[in-house]
């Protein structure tokens, strides 16, 4: 049981049984049964990995569009790589809600449910929109910088500032938005 | 200490007072746009001289679709009236009534620091206290600015330093006064609609004092041709028909007269016409060249970190891109929009003195075609960009292929490239469907109702002339003119946007020009004609980003001549320390002195035109061998070129070149290797003839042979120089007089090569590896 996150990870790196690489140190994926992830009062992401407490650590997506729970970097305060998160879903419930919560806060992003009103003007797109997390106005450059669309459907908006929201999924927004958002993308 | 209060909104500050009994004024205050929960709740922080308080709004109770549209129908009705007080202006109060509560307080005694960490969709702001991190807020990326500033305040009051240079943010910058809009960015206070075009127009205008004859002469001719252009319309109607065909007129008969006279109109306007042509281009290149010119100049002024801040391609895009938008400005939109409003004038007087009652009856489908003017035509010119960025980036697709042809025949992978471009294809096809039907649609209606205008006068002219009331003359005229008249209004919409995004393009021209950020002039500058190269560091340190020291507590002293070699991982600080040597940046504590003098204080040109550096990554200008080494001595003879080259190395190379040292290099010219890039630099350096000298070697791999003639080379340019090089060559730290190594930007090693090896530290680890290293890319290499 405890390698059989590994074992899928073999499978996967070696597909094609490409052993003159072996001898190479390769990407640690972190056992989930050896590593304990907990939020601290501080309200900081810790690692006891095997005994050893990393008293801060980082978490970077390597693929946040396409496995958002999957190979994820973790990261000790100076920025190395402690090891990878093959897949959270693997760990048990109260370190995958700590790693979670980290994950959530770092890559922050309200899902955009309605459009209230888009207005392009002088060069700017204006939004006001409801999202997750209440309603936001926030202003892009037009000229689609700033709206990217990651598939068919997902629409990542970033705003002049930074911020970033996101629409999962544009066929099922309420005809209104879906008719001011047409008009952008 | 500072004592400027800083303002929180009332409801906020009865928080406070409720909890704490020994509320002072506030020192610092900062707000976040994001509760605990991670909705939209506005949080302040704010520090007096005991407490850091947490304080944030409570969200509604229920989320009641109902009490929603109240609050946000209270909030609109408050703002047209103006009662929300500034403080609160900005916060949504669809997201929470303005009631706040205490979250959490800490003693401002048991916080060392604070410090604001990026993430990807959000900063923290991390407090060391009693020496473990606590997060007090997370906030959004557009308040990096804010809660950064707000750190340094902080950490410098809890130091009890000087804080006058850090202003605590202010509030209400997020929208425009005026008109209530967002600002775009909430970093640059900017609003597009409100920013004054007028007087940014006047500057750009102004910029051209020396061509105001030129430009009053154009305007002159522009009018001219406007009025010329209004002749032959009256000429061949009203003249023609009345006073020429028409028994009993002034002309009667004199075909060949009127024939003249519409002939030599003709010609005049085409004179006009060519002389403005000619004239144009002039004042446009010139008013241009002189922007271009400024923008420029401004951006050699600046200084390294204004680089940092911005990305230099979107600098330079924005700078070519902005000037391209104002050449067009003053080379079409300017002319155009002052021949078409003089047009339109000119039009609508001659139709209301011909006939204004026909006139006003020519008026009626004016609003159809304004509204398809303004309203459908945008939705067009959106859909011909799109088409257009669709092409672009099929394109980019074709580009990508062809110079990418190697890769993709070396993986075989023509099918997928072929899918590629089918995709894009497609795409094109869609939306130049789409875009060729809507204008085939929207345009052949419009012009249905301009040519509605043309039956109304045959109708009511015809019915007119028949009656009497109107000469056949007229008639024809007023129809020459409608049909004149259509055409500026339809220009009407694309002349705003063109306008706005050239008064934009200016704007950010200004911005650059305006920029304050380049490193200060000493005020009495110390000349100091030949560098001994003493050089010293005390206390030195610096940070590119508040919070992230790059730099701390270093100290050291170097002697003329000595050659010093800086060792360390990367990022440990070795760069930096160069960077701040030249003077591409300024210290934030301690300073460096060369032979006694702050560099601070040393006149530039005495400073820099004393320091050499060879750089890893050589840049090599478009031009000639002979031009890129003479970079830093432009009067060079080519003596003395030859005999830099020769000392370093490249006179061989060089020589061997089809056209010598008159070989083009650079990105459009000839390719060298990185061995003779390498040497080209050193050959500069040398001609240079630096008193000061920085090294930073090159990683990539070489051969031995080049390896060895870079090394001799380098050897007969340090002598005598005091010489900073960043090592990564065994040879190099071997020739080292002292070696300093850097970790997490300290030096903690200084020694000889041999005695650090001894001490089995720091470097002897760094060394260790990296000579494992080298084995390896031996073997394998």
């Amino acid at each position: 049981m405890s390698s059989k996150a590994a074992e899928v990870k073999q499978k996967k790196v070696f597909q094609s049984d490409n052993s003159s690489f072996a001898e190479f140190e390769s990407v640690k994926y972190l056992e989930p049964n050896e590593a304990v992830f907990s939020i601290n009062e501080g309200g900081i992401l810790t690692l006891n990995l095997n005994g050893k407490e990393y008293n801060k650590v980082d978490l970077y997506r390597a693929f946040p569009f396409r496995f958002k729970d999957k190979y994820i970097s973790v990261r000790d305060e100076n920025g190395d790589e402690i090891g990878m998160i093959f897949d959270l879903n693997k760990f048990n419930k109260a370190s995958k809600e700590a790693i979670l919560h980290e994950l959530n806060w770092r890559y922050f992003s309200p899902i955009i449910k309605r459009v209230i009103s888009v207005k392009e003007e002088f060069g700017y797109i204006y939004w006001d929109v409801e999202t997750d997390r209440g309603f936001k106005k926030f202003v892009t450059r037009s000229r689609d910088q700033g709206l990217q669309l990651v598939n068919e459907t997902r629409l990542l908006v970033t705003d002049m500032t930074g911020n970033r929201f996101e629409i999962p999924d544009i066929r099922v927004l309420d005809a209104k938005s879906k008719h001011l958002i047409e008009t952008l993308v | 200490m500072s004592n400027h209060d800083v303002s929180v909104p009332e409801f906020v500050r009865e928080v406070l007072k409720a909890s704490s009994d020994t509320l002072g004024s506030l020192k610092a205050v900062v707000y976040s746009d994001l509760g605990t929960s991670g909705d939209f709740l506005r949080t302040w922080v704010c520090m007096d001289d005991v407490w850091l308080y947490v304080i944030s709004q409570t969200g509604f109770d229920e989320k009641d679709p109902a009490t929603l549209a109240r609050f946000a129908k209270e909030q609109k009705e408050r703002e047209k009236k103006s009662l929300l007080i500034e403080t609160i202006k900005d916060i949504d109060l669809r997201n929470s009534p303005p009631k706040a509560e205490l979250l959490t307080k800490y003693p401002v005694a048991s916080i060392d620091s604070l410090k604001v960490e990026m993430h990807v969709g959000t900063i923290v702001l991390i407090a060391k206290i009693d020496d473990k991190d606590v997060i007090i807020t997370r906030a959004l990326p557009s308040q990096f600015k804010d809660f950064n500033n707000f750190a340094r305040l902080v950490n410098a009051l809890l130091k009890n330093k000087e804080t006058k240079e850090i202003e605590n943010q202010e509030y209400d910058r997020t929208h425009c006064p005026k008109c209530g809009r967002l600002y775009p960015d909430r970093n640059r206070p900017i609003c597009p609609k409100c920013f004054d075009s007028k007087s940014l127009f006047k500057r750009v205008v102004g910029l051209t004092p020396r061509y105001k004859g030129l430009i009053i002469m154009q305007l002159g001719l522009m009018a001219l041709s406007t009025i010329i252009g209004l002749f032959p319309s009256y000429l061949s109607g009203r003249v023609f028909f009345d006073e020429v065909l028409a028994e009993g007129g002034r002309y009667y008969g004199q075909i060949g007269f009127i024939v003249f006279l519409l002939f030599f109109t003709s010609l005049l306007s085409r004179l006009v016409g060519i002389l403005h042509s000619r004239i144009n281009p002039v004042i446009t290149a010139r008013i241009v060249y002189d922007l271009q010119t400024m923008v420029f100049s401004a951006m050699q002024r600046l200084s390294l970190s204004f680089y940092n801040n911005q990305q230099t391609g979107a600098l330079m895009n924005r700078v070519t891109a902005d000037a391209r938008t104002l050449q067009n400005f003053f080379h079409d939109i300017i002319p155009f929009y002052f021949t078409n409003m003089l047009t339109l004038i000119g039009i609508s007087v001659m139709l209301f003195y011909l006939d204004w009652k026909l006139t006003l009856l020519v008026l009626i489908p004016i609003p159809i075609i304004l509204f398809i003017v303004l309203k459908l035509q945008p939705i067009l010119w959106k859909m011909f960009s799109k088409r257009w960025r669709a092409n672009a980036s099929l394109n980019s697709v074709v580009n990508d292929s062809l110079s990418g042809v190697r890769v993709v025949k070396a993986f075989g992978k023509e099918d997928q490239e072929i899918r590629r471009f089918e995709a894009k294809s497609t795409d094109v096809y869609g939306i130049s469907v789409k875009a060729g039907n809507y204008s085939n649609t929207v345009f052949p209606i419009m012009y249905y109702f301009m040519s509605v205008g043309s039956i109304i006068v045959w109708g009511v002219g015809g019915w007119n002339v028949i009656q009497g009331n109107v000469t056949l003359g007229t008639i024809v005229s007023f129809t020459g003119y409608l049909g004149m008249f259509y055409g500026p209004i339809r220009w009407l919409t694309y002349m705003v946007e063109e306008w706005t995004n050239c008064m934009n393009a200016a704007q950010r021209m200004f911005e650059i020009i305006d920029s304050q950020d380049y490193l200060p002039e000493p005020e009495n500058p110390v000349r100091i004609k030949r560098i001994e190269g003493l050089i010293e560091a005390r206390n030195v340190e610096f940070s590119y980003q508040d919070g992230k020291p790059v730099l701390t507590d270093v100290n050291f002293t170097v002697q003329p001549g000595e050659m010093i070699g800086l060792v360390g991982h990367s990022g440990a600080g070795k760069s930096t320390l160069i960077n701040l040597i030249s003077r591409m940046y300024d210290v934030d504590s301690g300073a460096i002195f060369i032979d006694g003098v702050d560099i601070r204080d040393i006149h530039k040109d005495d400073l820099h035109g004393q320091i050499g550096m060879v750089l890893q990554d050589t840049f090599l200008f478009n031009g000639t061998v002979m031009e890129n080494i003479a970079y830093a001595k432009p009067d060079a003879t080519p003596e003395e070129i030859i005999m830099a080259c020769k000392i370093a190395n490249a006179h061989d190379f060089i020589t061997k070149l089809p056209d010598g040292y008159e070989t083009v290099i650079g990105r459009k010219g000839q390719d060298l290797s990185g061995g003779e890039r390498q040497r080209l630099s050193i050959a500069r350096a040398i001609l240079h003839d630096p008193r000061i000298l920085i090294l930073d070697e090159a990683t990539a791999s070489i051969d031995t042979h080049t390896e060895y003639l870079i090394q001799e080379a380098i050897e007969k340019l340090v002598k005598g120089r005091t010489t900073f090089a960043i090592a990564h060559r065994l040879s190099t730290l071997r020739r080292a007089d002292r070696l300093f190594v850097f970790e997490r930007g300290k030096i903690v090693e200084v020694g000889t090569h041999a005695e650090l090896l001894k001490q089995k530290g720091v470097y002897y680890k760094l060394f260790t590896t990296q000579r494992e290293a080298m084995k390896l890319s031996a073997v394998g290499g």
